[in-house]
This record gives structure tokens, C-alpha cells and sequence, in this order.
């Protein structure tokens, strides 16, 4: 529960028995030149059993204890000879140990400039003088027990920053690693590169490669409503998922059929995922595709063809059961480039607020030089977007790229790739001058 | 100079009993029976800061007495030090009402060992 500070300055003043024992045990620095005014404060705060005080009798002696003492509280004389309370207020600010420890102000002053300047040197509060012991216990003990809450916060944050720093990686993990990536894409002919990025430290954005045999694999890009802890976990379930049914990942619609019964009965009303899967046929150059209510994917046809977005349909998992989903199959021949992407790199705001869209999108791949590397494209895209290494992501964004920069697959060039044996290239083999020299070696 | 401060009482009953519940008796009787210590002190700051002319100095002395004077209860004490360390202009200001001072000081201590003994 939380409470307001009234109400806290009240509990404290009346509820003396709810305080708790690490409040009593708080070091708390009383610096006045008047030794009679420390007496008393020492002796209001002992019958409140108190017990960890310390006095300075300047604003010197003040200043070095705030350092060796480390108190948790300090009550301070405005007025001191050697250096005053404003001075001290403003030094303890720019330390780290005592930026944020409670400073309470002993003053008889009501000048509003005063106390306006009280405040801005950084007092968290102030003591009217004369000292009213009521008042005095009321707002030591408010103070000390905001700092044991900012204290506590502190730490949950600490704790909960660790722990989502792991579930990060775990969510990492779930991606194809780089070298999946190349094995994979390098083992079919294909060049592939991706990117992902989440709004917070974890996201709702899921993407992955199902190998299924020496000529086809699977894409898959996810996104789930929402974004942090939440849509994580739903990628997680969504991963599980996917692999249980290792036997549909060949057949792309039926496989969103079944995630999409799956989800509807895990998730809570209003989430659901948007979901793009193609099986990438390199041996026989085909995608089929299906949809489930994902942005649709950019296809450029052949080193001439120019790119566009290809339609899809399809009802987002986890929304309604028994829905049906439908196989596209679109051309991908040499030359080809397939572009997959979450709704984060379309709907990007730019600095001016615009946002690229999908037709922006189609515009900038098909300006893209045929024979730039699928990485270059996606950082292309992102210079286009305004996606900067240092921007705020406001939406989990994935994008993945892979194209098909090889010749038409001669029988040779298939047993290559089959048989990982690159000793010869042959005539008919449709390689840069670079590649070639990639081929040789493997 | 002081046109009401005989309608300031002596001593603010009011609180030296907030004192009187925050503290333990004898505590309390020991820092009242300082009082007239802490306010000699100051008295003895001040003639020397009007006798070398440092009017600064004064002003501070009479800050470190309005402060433990009033905490402590003794309203008209406290008074007297606040108009010196405020609003005095000069230091021959301050020089002409320090009689006036000692004579407050002197009452005070006169009626603060009736309020310590209150405690026993």
C-alpha cells in the first residue's frame, strides 16, 4: 500500500510503536555551533531511543563526517562560522554516497527567497526554529522512513534489472545464433542476415530458422502484442510451441492452424501474436508463405525484378479457434530477395515524427543495388527509417533478409552445396568474382 | 527601541512544556541550568565585537543566543537577540542596547532556576 506523505508525516507522529527497529538504529549527524542547541537535539532523539547520533560542532567537522559517518540523516544548523548549511547542503549533493540522503534544515528564518534558496541547495526539508520536539521526531522519522522505501525500491530494482537481464539473454538465445545463420543460409546457396531489437530490455518479437531437409528451411518472424515481460514469456511459450510440431513445418498453413488452436487456449483475452511463416524451397527456387494478420513480406523476383510487397491474409493466433490459414507460393529464383520484417521497422517515428510505412518500405528495397549484402540492406533500411544505433525503439523490431545471389542450380553446383565439396566451379555456376574465391574455399 | 517587549513574557510556558514532554527531567534541568552559560558567552561575544567595532561578528553572536533562547523558552531573551542580530543597522546601535541585554539575561536567569526546579 502506498501512502501519501501526510498521511505518513501523521502515522509517524502518533504510531510511535509501528516504527520499525532499523529506523531507531538510523545514523543520524547533528551539526550546530551552539552546543546547547546539540544537547537538545540529542536529548529529544535518545528518549525516542535514537541511539546512533553524532555531533559536529562546525560545518568543517560536519562536511568529514558526512564522509566517515555515512549518516542516513542529518540535521543541519543553517548558520556555522566556518562553512553554513547551504554550502554543506550544496557539497553532500555532488557526492555520490550522500546525493540523495535526507538533509533537514534548522532554521528560524520565514523569508520565502531564503527558504527558496534553502531548498534549491539541496535541503529535503527544514526545522523551524525554535525547535518544536514534536515536529522534530515527526520529520526525522518521515524522512528516514522514505529513504528506507527508496532504499527498498533501490534494491527491487537492482534484483529485477538482474533478472531481466538474464531472461534477456535466454530470449537471445531463442534466436539463431550468427553462425546457425551462415551455416544454414550458406548451406542452401542463400545469403541471410537479420536484426532484432527489443523496446525494453525484453520483447515480444520472436524470429527463427527450422531446418527441415537438404532443400528446404523455415523463416518464421512473431510479434506479440504489447511489449516487456509479458509478451517475453508469450515468445517462450510460442517457441515450445513451434518445435513440438517439428512434423507441420513443412506445410505452413496447417502449422499456423495448429500454433493458433494452441494460443487461443494459453493466452488471456486480447493477446495474440501476428505471425509470418515461409518454407524456402532453394533447390526447387519457391516460398510458400502463410500469414497470420503479419505485415506482408517484400519480394524482389530476380536480379531484374522489381520489389513489392506480397499480400497475405490471415486472422493473428491466439484470437478465435478453428481459423483456417492459406499457403501462398511466390517464385524465388536466382537473384531473388525475400525481406521479413515485424510492424517496429514500418511504423518507426523519425525524428520528424513520419513514419516510412510499407510502400516506403517497397520503394527503398527495390532502390537497393541487386548485389548489396542482405546486411547492408537492413542497415540501408535502417538509415531510410531513422533506426539508429542509440534510437529508443518504441515497438520490438525484427528484420530478416535473405537473398539468392548464386546462378540457376546446376547439377555440380547442387552436389556442392549438398556435399560441402567446393573444389571446382564450373562454367555454369553464376558467381561473382568474389564469391568465386568463397566457393573455392568453402 | 523595544516599544512592547515588556508585553513578551519572560519565559514561553508554552514551550518549555513541549520541552518538558520530550525530555527526561533531569536532562531538561541540566540545558535550562546551561542557558544562563550559553547566554553569558554570547553576551561577552558581543561587547567585544561592539568594543573592536565588528559588527558582523555581533550579529553572529546574537544569532547563536536567539536560537538556543528561544528553543529553550526564554521568549523576551530571544527577543532581544533577534532585534540585535536583524535589525540593529550599527554597531553603536548594538553598543547603546546592551544594557538592555544584560538586564534580560539577568531576569531570565533569575526565573529559569524556578523552571528547572519545576522538574525535580
Amino acid at each position: 500500500m502506498i501512502r501519501s506523505p501526510a498521511e505518513q508525516y501523521s502515522q509517524a507522529a502518533t504510531a510511535d510503536s509501528a516504527v520499525s527497529n532499523g529506523i531507531r538504529d538510523a545514523k543520524i549527524l547533528i551539526a550546530d555551533d551552539d552546543p546547547l542547541s546539540r544537547r537538545l537535539l540529542v536529548g529529544i532523539l535518545q528518549k525516542q531511543n535514537f541511539r546512533n547520533l553524532k555531533v559536529a560542532e562546525g560545518g568543517r567537522a560536519a562536511l568529514e563526517l558526512l564522509y566517515s559517518f555515512r549518516p542516513d540523516l542529518v540535521l543541519l544548523d543553517m548558520q556555522m562560522p566556518d562553512i553554513d548549511g547551504l554550502e554543506i547542503c550544496r557539497h553532500a549533493r555532488t557526492h555520490p554516497d550522500s546525493v540523495d540522503i535526507p538533509i533537514l534544515v534548522q532554521t528560524a528564518t520565514v523569508n520565502r527567497r531564503e527558504m527558496g534558496n534553502l531548498f534549491a541547495a539541496g535541503a529535503s526539508d527544514f526545522l523551524s526554529k525554535p525547535i518544536n520536539p514534536s515536529e522534530l521526531v515527526a520529520r526525522v522519522i518521515v524522512h528516514l522512513e522514505r529513504r528506507e522505501l527508496l532504499q527498498e525500491l533501490r534494491e527491487y530494482r537492482e534484483r529485477t534489472s538482474h533478472e531481466l537481464d538474464a531472461a534477456r539473454r535466454m530470449q537471445l538465445e531463442l534466436l539463431p545464433s550468427p553462425e546457425t545463420q551462415q551455416a544454414l543460409a550458406s548451406s542452401a546457396g542463400l545469403r541471410l542476415a537479420s536484426f532484432s531489437r527489443s523496446s525494453s530490455e525484453i520483447g515480444g518479437d520472436l524470429w527463427g530458422l527450422l531446418p527441415i531437409d537438404e532443400s528446404r528451411f523455415g523463416v518464421f518472424v512473431a510479434d506479440f502484442t504489447g511489449h516487456g515481460v509479458t509478451a517475453a514469456l508469450n515468445t517462450f511459450r510460442l517457441h515450445a510451441l513451434i518445435h513440438e510440431y517439428r512434423s507441420l513445418h513443412d506445410d505452413p498453413a496447417r502449422l499456423l492452424a495448429v500454433l493458433n488452436e494452441r494460443l487461443t487456449h494459453l493466452l488471456p483475452r486480447g493477446q495474440f501474436a501476428t505471425f509470418l511463416y515461409t518454407v524456402i524451397d532453394h533447390v526447387a527456387g519457391v516460398l510458400r508463405i502463410a500469414s497470420a494478420g503479419s505485415p506482408p513480406p517484400i519480394i524482389s523476383a530476380g536480379m531484374d525484378g522489381g520489389a513489392r510487397l506480397f499480400e497475405t491474409a490471415g486472422v493473428p493466433l491466439g484470437i478465435a479457434p478453428g481459423v483456417q490459414y492459406e499457403q501462398q507460393v511466390h517464385a524465388f529464383g536466382p537473384g531473388s530477395r525475400l525481406l521479413l520484417f515485424s510492424d517496429g521497422l514500418p511504423e518507426f517515428p523519425s525524428l520528424s515524427g513520419d513514419r516510412i510505412g510499407e510502400p516506403g518500405l517497397v520503394k527503398a528495397v527495390d532502390a537497393v543495388q541487386p548485389d548489396l549484402a542482405p546486411g547492408d540492406v537492413i542497415d540501408g533500411l535502417c538509415r531510410v527509417t531513422g533506426i539508429t544505433h542509440a534510437a529508443v525503439l518504441p515497438d520490438d523490431t525484427t528484420i530478416v533478409c535473405i537473398d539468392r545471389r548464386d546462378g540457376p542450380l546446376v547439377d555440380s553446383c547442387k552436389q556442392c552445396v549438398l556435399s560441402g565439396d567446393h573444389s571446382s566451379i564450373q562454367p555454369e555456376c553464376h558467381v561473382t568474382e568474389s564469391e568465386k574465391s568463397t566457393c573455392l574455399t568453402g | 527601541m523595544f516599544d512592547r517587549l515588556e508585553d513578551i513574557s519572560l519565559l514561553d510556558d508554552d514551550q518549555i512544556d513541549l520541552l518538558r514532554e520530550a525530555l527526561e527531567p533531569d536532562e531538561l534541568a541540566a540545558m535550562l541550568s546551561e542557558l544562563p552559560t550559553t547566554a553569558n558567552q554570547a553576551l561577552e561575544a558581543i561587547e567585544t565585537a561592539v568594543g573592536s567595532a565588528e559588527f558582523e561578528e555581533a550579529r553572529r553572536a546574537a544569532h547563536i543566543l536567539k536560537g538556543a533562547a528561544s528553543s529553550f523558552g526564554a521568549a523576551r531573551l530571544a527577543e532581544v537577540a533577534r532585534k540585535i542580530e536583524l535589525e540593529l543597522p550599527s554597531i553603536a546601535d548594538i553598543g547603546r542596547i546592551m544594557p538592555l541585554l544584560v538586564e534580560t539575561i539577568a531576569k531570565t536567569t533569575a526565573a529559569l532556576p524556578i523552571e528547572a526546579r519545576k522538574q525535580a
